[in-house]
């Protein structure tokens, strides 16, 4: 006997971007809870709009599966004496209600006891689904939660009603004050009454009702829709997936209506247009030939007409003369007159305004524009000069609306005003990558001034006491230098971060400077490690890398990548690492003078000397082009040297003057393998 | 709106008198939704954000507006029904439009308020937030309160023909426009670049002073009534654009742990 179970919970509207997760993680939670209950079934399927989740799993057992328990009784030789059960052995059967002949023995550890198989109770599923409902329920993940009613129980948004029905049977229960029933509600607008639910026939009681309950469908539908009322002007629509998905989860029934505005406002850069539309009002814009169009198409949760059709157009217009209204006035000052205005704006209490920060990245970027090859350093230290000024326009200081494009507002203005292509995308492009998953600078000017940018950000921060502790890191300092990471290794700057910390530090010209050199030297320590890690770097290689030297991120990063490659042989990597640290356990941390020549003896030593210094020229070439797989490569060929010394000559010898001699000939050995690693931070598993 | 408030045994309250940046300033709301107490309580608020301003240029945004404020406490359980009910009360036939319940997680940095709801889009246009209250002042509500904030201007321009603000009938022979239009540019002339900088970065710093002796010494509601005003000259200084990113954190933290503090007095106080 099986039947189909049904929860649904119902809810007040739960936050489009929630939805799926949720789903989720409460069927896993049912479908965890049904295994450790031994309760068999078949299908789960999940369904959810803004105020339901739901699951129904079908064809689910009645009651627990059997199973038999051992229990272990007293040790054999008590149990039976002479073949003959004992009181013992009768005691215990009857105890765990087994007949006495039903008894076994088996062995533990060596011993042998009497064992009991006992068959366990079994729970009837509605029972199992009564018991454990609230705690299934409480641990469907939600990014944020909430307290609405006197149980303060956590749930994304209030609970209204629940529907919990095995087959025809009600699951009583009660969460948040809530009892479980049998009825569900229809559409807010257009159906908003009761429902009876059959668990048989649930989606097509809500669909009754007004409620496409599964997401599949509503967002195939949408998409539909779209596309044909885009037809209807000859154009086609932009359908970013994330505003799909969005909106999908903003409704429960599927209706599209198609609205216009005023061609003035196609005069508006393309990305106020989209923003305005988009991230505002969640519309979907109309292009034909890769052009806007003056129309906008919007899910809507209710049956279109005419008043919905003007509300919704009177609103984008709104949001348009918004910005057209800060584009028109932000245009009557030039951008590079807006450079001076910097000064009043003032960046941090203790160090300055922004007028004093954009001197600064002008100087920066001028000093790492000056160590890279081929870049135009007249277009960095224009560009750097100009890429906070449109933190000054009313479109970016708003605060709200268009915000998010600084950068881009700023290059937009400049190329209004005919500025150079190159300085445009300084301007536009240094604020990149805003996070993890953005692009890069698309030109090296940009990536330069996106550097100085960033460490004059942390290197501020730091001299005024804002330091990330912990998971407190308010103004992304981490995220921050993770994209000067990423810039460095990609764009294949070499950069010495020891000179660049001194030289943002010397920049700032403040009373008092306090030295945190210690602290953002730490800093950059971890958030390389972190780096590294994340590119998936062993951790020792890291460490080994890293003791070498942090000061280069590139050469750092690249040394560590020839590792894990040369690491692929793992016999090969083995035995160069562990003749390294035969090398350095004999050394026990002596820095030694230089060895003499003349008193190398044996054969052996003899020839690793004379092996080392073979290749030591041609190390330092490929370490100086940066070839480190070529640098290990070479550094392998003096393993069987090494390993031959140690076999046949006594390095701590009584001779005082060999002895010393031996060390310093290891000592020089040692040396040529720290230019690529510190090989004793590595592992061997 | 008031007399369907007032029939769902709602307190009518009063405007508060100094610049308040919301109508959860007025203390009918910041220190109400804090303690045990039952209270339900309305009122209109003239609300002021020197920053929204458009020197009366745009037809829908304004450095002053009106909001109208509904606190209830507890949140009743078919808190959304009766506001679908107030929208009908106000003429609007729920069934003939998009009414959306849009994520919007209410937080007013410089309060310590923060809550979980919704703005509620009518045909696209935002015209109420409507929160569950979880802290004000720092401090984790019980119960939870649940916060109805409608913006009058957006509901009128929805209820009339009217395409602009200044367009909407007041009276017979007067517009909004008539009545604020004047007053909205010089406004705007002040916020965005008349008012004077240095003396309102010293005023800052007295009302900050000011704030905490008196609530120091328990005078809690002219002390409160100081961080109000230190908030507003906080809102000025950032239309004059006088404010980094980083600069306004400081700021609003400052003002937050005075927030706290005054929440705080009042729970020592009267529960």
């Amino acid at each position: 006997m099986v039947r189909t179970l049904l929860i649904e919970i119902g809810t007040e509207e739960i936050p489009a971007g929630y939805l799926r997760t949720a789903v989720s993680s409460f069927a896993d939670g049912f479908n965890s809870l049904l295994d450790s209950k031994r309760v068999a079934r078949s299908n789960t399927r999940t369904f959810f709009t803004p105020r339901r989740l739901a699951i129904i799993i079908d064809d689910v057992a009645l009651s627990q599966e059997k199973t038999i328990k051992k229990i272990k009784g007293p040790p054999a030789d008590i149990a039976y004496k002479d073949g003959k059960p004992t009181s013992a052995a009768k005691g215990f059967a009857s105890g765990k209600g087994v007949p006495l002949d039903s008894l076994k023995i088996e062995e533990f550890k060596g011993k042998r006891f009497i064992v009991a198989e006992v068959e366990e109770e079994i729970a009837s599923t509605i029972t199992i689904l009564k018991d454990n409902l609230l705690e299934v329920v409480k641990n469907i993940k939600f990014p944020k939660k909430m307290r609405w009613e006197e149980t303060n129980f956590l749930f994304a948004r209030p609970i209204r009603w629940i529907v919990a029905l095995f087959g025809d049977e009600l699951i009583e229960f009660s969460i948040a004050g809530v009892k479980s029933g049998r009825i569900s509600m229809g559409h807010r607008l257009i159906s908003p009454g009761e429902i009876e639910i059959e668990p048989s026939n649930y989606v097509e009681n809500l669909k009754n009702s007004y409620v496409v309950v599964d997401y599949d469908e509503r967002e195939k539908k949408l998409r539909e829709m779209i596309l044909k009322k885009a037809g209807e002007v000859g154009g086609e629509p932009v359908i970013p997936e994330y505003l799909l998905e969005e909106v999908t989860n903003l409704i429960e029934y599927p209706f599209v209506i198609k609205g216009s505005f005023d061609e003035k406002f196609l005069r508006l850069p393309e990305q106020v247009i989209l923003t305005a539309m988009e991230s505002h009002q969640r519309y979907f814009p109309v292009k034909k030939d890769g052009n806007l169009l003056p129309y906008f198409i919007s899910a809507v949760n209710n049956v279109p007409n005419k008043d919905i059709i003007s509300g919704n157009e009177k609103v984008l217009e709104a949001r348009l003369e918004d910005a057209r209204f800060y584009w028109e006035t932000d245009k009557k000052i030039s951008i590079t007159d807006r450079v001076s205005i910097l000064d009043g704006i003032i960046w941090h209490k203790s160090l300055g305004t922004l007028l004093d920060r954009t001197h600064r990245l002008v100087k920066l970027s001028e000093w790492i524009g000056e160590r890279v090859p081929d870049v135009n350093n007249e277009v960095i230290k224009e560009g750097a000069r100009l890429s906070k000024a449109d933190l000054t326009t009313l479109m970016i200081r708003d605060g709200k609306e268009f915000t998010n494009l600084e950068g881009h507002i700023g290059a937009e203005y400049a190329r209004e005003e005919g500025m150079e292509e190159v300085i445009c995308r300084v301007i536009e492009e240094h604020y990149r990558p805003r996070n993890a998953e953005d692009g890069l600078p698309g030109t090296k000017e940009a990536a330069v001034v996106s550097l100085a940018d960033r460490i004059d950000l942390i290197i501020g921060s730091f001299l005024a006491g804002d330091i990330p502790t912990g998971s407190r890191d308010p103004l992304g300092l981490r995220q921050a230098f993770n994209g000067f990471i990423r810039i460095v290794v990609d764009f294949k700057f070499d950069v010495s971060m020891e000179e660049l910390v001194e030289k943002g530090t010397e920049e700032f010209y403040i009373d008092n400077i306090p030295n945190r050199k210690e602290e953002i030297v730490q800093f950059i320590k971890d958030r390389i490690e972190s780096y590294l890690q994340s590119i998936g770097i062993r951790y020792d290689i890291a460490n080994a890398v890293l003791s070498r030297g942090w000061d280069n991120l590139l050469t750092a990063t690249m040394i560590a990548n020839a590792m894990m490659e040369f690491r692929k042989d793992e016999d090969e990597f083995e035995h160069l690492v562990i003749g390294q640290k035969r090398v350095s356990n004999i050394l026990e941390g002596k820095k030694m003078e230089l060895m003499t020549e003349s008193l190398l003896k044996e054969e052996q030593e003899k020839r690793l000397y004379l092996e080392a210094k073979n290749i030591e020229s041609e190390l330092k070439k490929y370490i100086g082009k940066k070839r480190y797989l070529d640098a290990l490569n070479l550094l392998k060929g003096l393993r069987p040297f090494i390993d031959s010394l140690f076999d046949n000559v006594l390095v701590m010898t009584d001779e005082e003057e060999l002895r010393h001699n031996r060390l310093a000939l290891l000592y020089y050995v040692r040396g040529l393998f720290h230019l690529v690693a510190d090989f004793e931070e590595i592992v061997i598993d | 709106m008031e007399q369907f408030w007032a029939e769902k045994d709602c307190l009518i309250g009063f405007p508060y008198t100094s610049e308040v940046g919301a109508a959860t300033f007025n203390p009918l709301t910041f220190f109400g939704s804090l303690g045990g107490n039952p209270l339900n309580v309305a009122y209109i608020e003239t609300t002021r954000r020197p920053k929204d301003g458009r020197y009366a240029e745009n037809p829908n945004r304004f450095q002053q507006f009106h909001q109208y404020q509904v606190l209830l406490k507890p949140a009743p359980e078919s808190i959304q029904k009766l506001f679908l009910d107030s929208l009908k009360a106000l003429s609007i036939d729920v069934k003939q439009h998009d009414i959306r319940f849009v994520e919007d997680d209410w937080e007013s940095p410089t309060l310590g308020a923060w809550g979980l709801g919704w703005e509620v889009w009518l045909d696209g246009q935002e015209i109420t937030q409507f929160t569950y209250f979880q802290q004000i002042g720092g401090i984790n509500l019980d119960p939870v309160s649940v916060e109805l904030t409608y913006g009058l201007e957006r509901i009128a321009l929805f209820l009339s023909d009217a395409n602009s603000v200044f367009d909407l009938t007041w009276s017979k022979d007067i517009k909004w426009g008539d009545m604020n239009k004047d007053s909205e540019y010089q406004f705007c002339v002040y916020n965005f670049d008349e008012a004077d900088v240095k003396s309102l970065f010293e005023y800052f710093d007295e009302c900050m002073k000011e704030a905490n002796r008196l609530m120091d010494k328990g005078l809690l509601y002219p002390g409160y009534d100081f961080v109000i005003k230190a908030s507003h000259t906080f809102n000025l200084l950032d239309a004059r654009g006088a404010l980094s990113v980083k600069q306004r954190n400081n700021y609003i933290l400052e003002i937050r742990k005075l927030a706290g503090k005054a929440a705080k007095k009042w729970l020592e106080l009267y529960s």
